[in-house]
């Protein structure tokens, strides 16, 4: 898969034969590397259980 | 002009000619069987046979692709593929599932930490999907798609 982050820091994965090109878009491509650096780095946020129905 | 064939059971079946002024070939197959139909009448049309083509199931097999927790993939198969996962997660008394095209959907739970939680969900055609939980980290043991 090829890898890609949006300004938001959320993380794509595409598949390489080029059959998802048309859905990358502004996107930055990016690392493996930098992917799991990004995902490391997010904060964990803990949500009750009795919140998530008002989700 | 039309063609009855009268049944030994009082029944008939009748061979209509179209209202058109072209001619048209209709051939019949070069083997034994029948045509089933649900009632006493019935037309098998293309729009048929392609939902059923793009039934989930249909043309599939069970893979094993790569994938990774807090990426977002794409079913851009043409058909609805069924995703199973199982995780585990850092913490308990969690839930855990997919984000599928901006609506979290919930599936499985862990009640200690480090537990594992299967789910299977359906993915629809041209959606968007990445595991979700509501608390903790979680790591893949196993991802496989009915694809």
């Amino acid at each position: 898969m090829k890898l890609f982050k949006t300004q938001d820091n959320q993380i794509f994965a595409y598949e390489l034969d080029g059959s998802q090109d048309h859905l990358i878009g502004d996107k930055t491509p990016i690392t493996q590397e930098e992917a799991d650096a990004i995902i490391a780095s997010r904060p964990v946020i803990e949500v009750p259980l009795n919140q998530l129905g008002a989700k | 002009m039309s063609l009855v064939l009268q049944s030994s059971g009082g029944g008939q079946i009748t061979i209509q000619e179209p209202a058109t002024a072209s001619n048209f070939t209709q051939n019949l197959t070069a083997v034994s069987g029948n045509i089933v139909t649900t009632g006493d009448s019935g037309t098998i049309t293309q729009g048929m046979l392609a939902t059923e083509a793009s039934s989930i199931g249909v043309g599939q097999t069970w893979q094993s692709p790569s994938r990774a927790i807090g990426t977002t993939y794409t079913n851009s198969t043409g058909k609805p593929i069924t995703v199973a996962v199982t995780v585990t997660c850092t913490s308990g008394f969690t839930v855990q599932g997919l984000i599928i095209n901006g609506a979290t959907v919930y599936a499985g739970s862990v009640n200690a930490a480090t537990a594992a939680a299967g789910f299977s969900l359906i993915v629809p055609n041209g959606a968007t999907y990445v595991t979700v939980t509501n608390g903790g980290t979680l790591s893949i043991v196993s991802w496989a798609e009915l694809r």
